[in-house]
């Protein structure tokens, strides 16, 4: 633990409003007008040199997403209006691999979130979106060298097409919902690993988006690999600055988790509260294969995110253990779905919430087994903390089971910091507010302690800055 | 107890007039039925998109081209003692006695608003009235018995039971609705009042025949320090859709909301239970449990809701099920909408099978596999039935079920 | 004489509405062990709770005036940093929470934080730990989760090891320990016990105060002290029981004013 006197400084330094809400003034290589066209779309293809069957993939997507009405269950997206945002910004001409070569306000921004020098310390590899474009990628040299890959999506269509055309969509299809449909048409920058058979890779890969713009959307499109008995951890994490007008985020994650292997992949969603967040994100788990996604939502407007894993064949395993924290003017609609497609899969759901300051946090769940799929565990658990009589607190879980032979175990609770534990802890001379802050930190435990060091004291201390004046 | 199944009747508006006829009802009855009439044509039917209705088509339930059953309910008492008056009349002479319609059923009322109860509201035909006076306990549990006899043609039956409890008043209902042979559509509407400090327990069971589905909605408000506790008991029907409400209206009220699904066949049942939490200090609990045989399914919906301001509200909501057969489905959402912070909410759900650990403990003693079967089976449904008191009550559940579990385990 | 350490004087409390305590004195001063004793529901925890400052227990009249200062209107957390320590009779799980962090965050308070280096608390966390036959492996351990009886009833001790307290309150220590776990738990707080401190023991029993001897022993009845000796008077009560003080004491019987 740090001395009190600097964590109090460092505590002033970060806490005017957020800490992430600087902007840069724009100087683009090329940004697109307002609204959504089909010329548009063939404009994006064209500028990336795409091959002609991608731009095919987009172009239908596009009819897709316009045939498709706006969700009405969840949470309100009424205030999205699409012919109000720019879908295509390219901030730079490549991604560089050389940070010396990124331009150097972009360099400014990364360098005030930390980015080179967490790669320095504990990464293997970083890849930098700024707007819609990777702007820098590298990659451990002795990984490289074991065949992995680790590119921004639009290197990988360049260098890989095959692999890319082999897996681009088959996770999450573009009819899957509207904005699936929306990022398969416009889709730019996000990541894309392939792990070779055997390959693992100990230490995490980590992607850093940043929106810039105002009324930007971003639209990622991720693909992970991971070849027979390999393993990777690869962690997202993004901010934006803080704009009166309201930026999308929409992107897409697709996981292929193949026989005996294993993919961990940790979001910590720290979106400013202008922000849609509205992301899709599946994982097929084969033969013996795991998953496991590890979900921090902290920031954005509104989040609707759902991490699914499909449990495709005998063994395989799916993990998704999830947090969110609703503060003011927040709708934080996350959950998890789990799909066991075959026998003798097992997977466990472990989501904690707050809702605070008239935030909502709401919980909205899928156990679905089928019916030749037998012998299942499934456990989900949800725990909510509601801090005070504005906030709001839902979960909304649906248990669809085909089969006999099944351990399933679904359990909810919904409470408010408990007095006697607030009262133990002053007992020992904490005042309220550190009582109170503690038991938080000590709810999102079990999150937390699945973090890199690095990140779990981010965390703790970004829920410290949320907790403030909370009491009285 | 008198039954019409009256080809003449159908769901046209002249049929209002010859149901409140032949029921005897003054004119202010049949205005009522009337604006409910209207209300039922003015509402949408609702559609598959809807969530209550994802899960069990909604078309199953139209009623066009259904003759109208008319039927007397039947009143006596459980257990052994003292012939007695039961305390009950049909709907209509309740209606009658008091003069005016209940406010539920008035211009505005709750009734009015969704499709199926203004479609009772307006073709009721049949259906019970009890009053519990103020204070008063009543020793024996009041037995109501709607028993719908073989229909020839598609038909369809409307009862309408309203169970008000004066303050403290005490008592225990049981009403069974019930049905022969035929192709008949069922869509009673209970509603239950409890003034302050009343404490009812209620028993619905829904033994209909195999050609039967059931609509039912059950509607409970509950006033200050009352107390109700409610069991749904599904072991018939085709397809059986249910919509059960508790409105915890007065501090310090508590609702018990248990369920008993045992299912066998291609029976379906699709059963949503709401807590309303309007005030605080609520306690309510919910506890269903579901067991699924042969190619049967069953869906439970639960929600706690609590108001913002509704503090210290205690709520727990636990649904199991117990799934027998490889070709049984279920469904569970449990679900909480919770918009105060001073609470204590709390569901849980689970899915089974026989216990293996039970079962080789049971054959260990000596007992075959089916007997085996049988105790977990009534173990599950133990767990229910006991929360009920009386046993007078306990023990005719008890014989209801192990009739069920003779004719669909053969055991 | 010295000051008194603790004075309380007519004090009332209520729970919920329902008065528990209905007049109670006592004082306790420096290096003096007291032993409260009492049959259940006579206010015994309403005691402590109340000289800690739960929230729930209502002070309706009378003073407890610590060190010259009256406190009863202090929050829990402005007592601890006094000196005030109880350990509780039901510690309370924090999930998450790992004992090591949570004990450097109230030692901190309580002794600030610039007098606690993490080295050294660390040294001493682990050396009060060894004494109190409590697994190194604790410290990570969540606050009174999963912990049996006896571990919580030992890491009350260790907690005030650590607080240093100048008031203890041990709120039926002994419940739930076995015999072993008694003597290490009573070694660790008689280990602690200095001249200056004064030292309220809460006990349904007499077995503690084999461990733990008393300078003075009070018998509560009804929310008041009814009877006040030395240590032969546990020992009197183990053999004859409470029923025949409850009889002459009960909620209904006249007040007996005893003090020490």
């Amino acid at each position: 633990m740090a001395d009190a006197s600097t964590e109090a400084a460092i505590v002033q330094q970060i806490r005017s409003d957020y800490k992430y809400g600087f902007s840069d003034a724009e100087d683009y290589v090329f940004k697109s007008g307002k609204g959504l066209t089909r010329e548009l779309i063939m404009q994006i293809s064209r500028l990336k040199q795409e091959p002609e069957w991608m731009l095919d993939i987009r172009l239908k997507a596009f009819e897709v997403f316009k045939s498709k009405p706006m969700p009405t269950w969840g949470a309100d997206l009424s205030g999205i209006d699409f012919d109000d945002i720019h879908y295509y910004v390219r901030p730079s001409e490549k991604a560089e691999t050389n940070w010396d070569d990124v331009p150097e306000y972009i360099k400014n921004t990364f360098d005030k979130l930390g980015i080179p020098e967490a790669e320095r310390k504990f990464l293997a590899g970083v890849s930098a979106q700024y707007e819609s474009e990777v702007v820098y990628h590298s990659i451990r040299e002795d990984l490289e060298k074991l065949g992995v890959i680790f590119l921004d999506m639009d290197g990988a269509l360049r260098q890989f097409p095959e692999i890319v055309r082999q897996y681009f969509g088959t996770v999450i299809p573009m009819s899957d919902n509207k904005f699936a449909a929306l990022n398969t048409a416009v889709w730019s920058g996000g990541s894309f690993i392939y792990v070779p058979e055997g390959v693992k890779v100990d230490i995490p890969l980590q992607a850093y988006f940043r929106i810039n713009a105002q009324s930007m959307g971003q639209f990622e499109r991720t693909l992970i690999i991971t070849a027979p008995g390999s393993f990777v951890h690869y962690i997202e994490g993004c901010t934006a600055p803080v704009y009166s007008k309201d930026s999308l985020h929409a992107a897409v994650v697709e996981l292929i988790a193949l026989e005996g292997s294993k993919i961990r992949y940790t979001t910590i969603q720290n979106w400013s509260n202008n922000v849609y967040n509205l992301v899709t994100k599946r994982a097929k788990a084969f033969r013996n294969a795991a998953v496991e996604w590890i979900d921090g939502n902290l920031g954005s407007k509104i989040t609707m995110k759902y991490p699914a894993i499909f449990l495709m064949e005998e063994g395989a395993r799916g993990e998704v253990l999830s947090i969110a924290f609703a503060g003011k003017g927040q709708h934080q609609d996350a959950g998890a779905k789990m799909v066991h497609l075959a026998p003798h899969t097992s997977s466990t759901v472990l989501s904690k919430s707050i809702s605070k300051d008239g935030g909502r946090a709401s919980y909205r769940g899928l156990v679905k087994v089928l019916p030749k799929a037998e012998n299942i565990r499934s456990n989900v658990r949800c725990d909510a903390l509601i801090l005070d009589p504005e906030s709001r607190s839902d979960t909304y879980p649906t248990m669809d089971i085909g089969n006999q032979n099944v351990h399933i175990g679904h359990e909810a609770t919904v409470s408010k910091v408990g007095d006697e534990q607030v009262f133990y802890l002053m007992s020992r001379g904490l005042s309220e507010d550190d009582a109170i802050t503690m038991i938080v930190n000590g709810f999102f435990e079990p999150f937390t302690k699945e973090l890199p060091l690095e990140y779990a004291v981010e965390l703790n201390r970004l829920i410290k800055l949320e907790m403030e004046g909370s009491v009285g | 107890m008198t039954t019409m199944a009256d080809d003449m009747l159908n769901l046209e508006p002249a049929s209002l007039e010859a149901l409140s006829r032949q029921l005897g009802e003054p004119g202010w009855a049949l205005e009522a039925r009337r604006a409910a009439q209207e209300a039922f044509a003015a509402l949408p039917f609702p559609e598959r998109t809807e969530e209550a209705w994802r899960r069990t088509p909604p078309e199953l339930f139209n009623p066009q081209g259904r003759g109208i059953v008319r039927l007397t309910p039947a009143f006596d008492l459980l257990g052994e003692g003292e012939p007695e008056e039961p305390v009950g009349l049909p709907f209509e002479k309740g209606l009658a006695r008091l003069g005016q319609v209940p406010e539920s059923l008035g211009p505005s009322g709750s009734r009015l608003q969704e499709k199926f109860s203004a479609l009772n509201a307006a073709f009721r035909s049949g259906g019970a009235w009890v009053g519990l006076p103020r204070g008063r306990s009543l020793d024996r549990p009041l037995q109501i018995t709607h028993q719908v006899p073989t229909i020839q043609a598609p038909a369809a039956f409307f009862p309408h039971s309203r169970i008000v409890g004066e303050r403290h008043s005490k008592a225990t209902v049981v009403e069974s609705f019930a049905s022969q042979g035929g192709d008949l559509l069922a869509a009673p509407v209970v509603e239950i009042q409890l003034e302050e400090g009343a404490c009812l327990q209620y028993v619905l069971v829904s033994r209909w025949g195999e050609g039967t589905r059931a609509l039912t909605h059950l509607d409970v408000r509950l006033a200050r320090n009352s107390q109700l506790r409610v069991l749904f008991l599904g072991v018939g029907g085709a397809t059986t859709k249910a919509f059960l409400t508790g409105n915890l209206d007065g501090e310090g009220a508590k609702s018990e909301f248990l369920g008993l699904v045992f299912a066998s066949g291609q029976q379906h049942f699709d059963v949503d239970t709401l807590q309303n939490h309007h005030v605080p200090a609520g306690n309510s609990d919910v506890l269903f449990n579901c067991a699924l045989n042969e190619s049967s399914r069953s869906i439970f919906t639960g929600n706690i809701f609590v108001a913002p301001g509704a503090q210290k509200t205690d709520a727990y909501q636990k649904n199991r099920n117990l799934l027998l057969s490889g070709k049984a489905h279920a469904d569970s959402i449990p679900k909480l909408e919770i918009l105060a912070n001073d609470v204590r909410c709390t569901h849980g759900a689970t899915f089974t099978t026989y216990d293996q650990d039970q079962q080789f403990y049971l054959q260990s003693r000596g007992l075959p596999d089916a007997d085996a079967r049988r105790l977990i089976i009534t173990g599950f449904f133990q767990e229910v039935i006991e929360r009920l008191e009386g046993p007078v009550l306990v023990e005719w559940l008890a014989g209801l079920m192990q009739e069920k579990m003779e004719t669909s385990l053969g055991v | 004489m010295s000051d008194p350490l603790l004075k309380i004087e007519n004090l009332h409390v209520a729970v919920e509405g329902k008065q528990i305590l209905r007049g109670l004195n006592l004082t306790v001063r420096p290096g003096e062990i007291h032993a409260i004793m009492g049959p259940n529901g006579s206010g015994k925890s309403t005691l402590s709770n109340a000289l800690m400052g739960h929230p729930s227990y209502l002070v309706t009249s009378g003073t407890v005036t610590y060190k010259g200062q009256q406190i009863q209107e202090l929050p829990a957390d402005e007592r601890a940093r006094q000196g005030i320590f109880l350990a509780f009779q039901y510690p309370t799980a924090i999930p998450g929470v790992s004992l090591g962090n949570f004990l450097l965050a109230a030692v901190r308070n309580v002794r600030g934080a610039a007098n606690v280096k993490p080295l050294e608390f660390r040294k001493e966390l682990m050396a009060c730990m060894k004494d109190l036959g409590i697994r190194q492996d604790f410290a990570g351990r969540y606050v009174n989760e999963g912990f049996s009886g006896g571990e919580k009833k030992r890491v009350e001790i260790l907690q005030m090891a650590m607080l240093r307290p100048s008031l203890a309150i041990l709120d039926e220590t002994d419940s739930g320990l076995d015999i072993d776990a008694l003597r290490i738990v009573a070694e660790g707080v008689n280990r602690q016990v200095t001249p200056e401190m004064g030292v309220l023991v809460i006990t349904h029993y007499q077995r503690l105060l084999d461990y733990i001897k008393p300078d003075f022993v009070h018998v509560l009845v009804s929310g008041r002290i009814v009877q006040s000796g030395g240590p032969e008077l546990a020992l009197e009560l183990e053999a004859r029981g409470y029923d025949e003080l409850l009889r002459t004491h009960g909620a209904d019987a006249a007040p007996v004013v005893a003090g020490a």
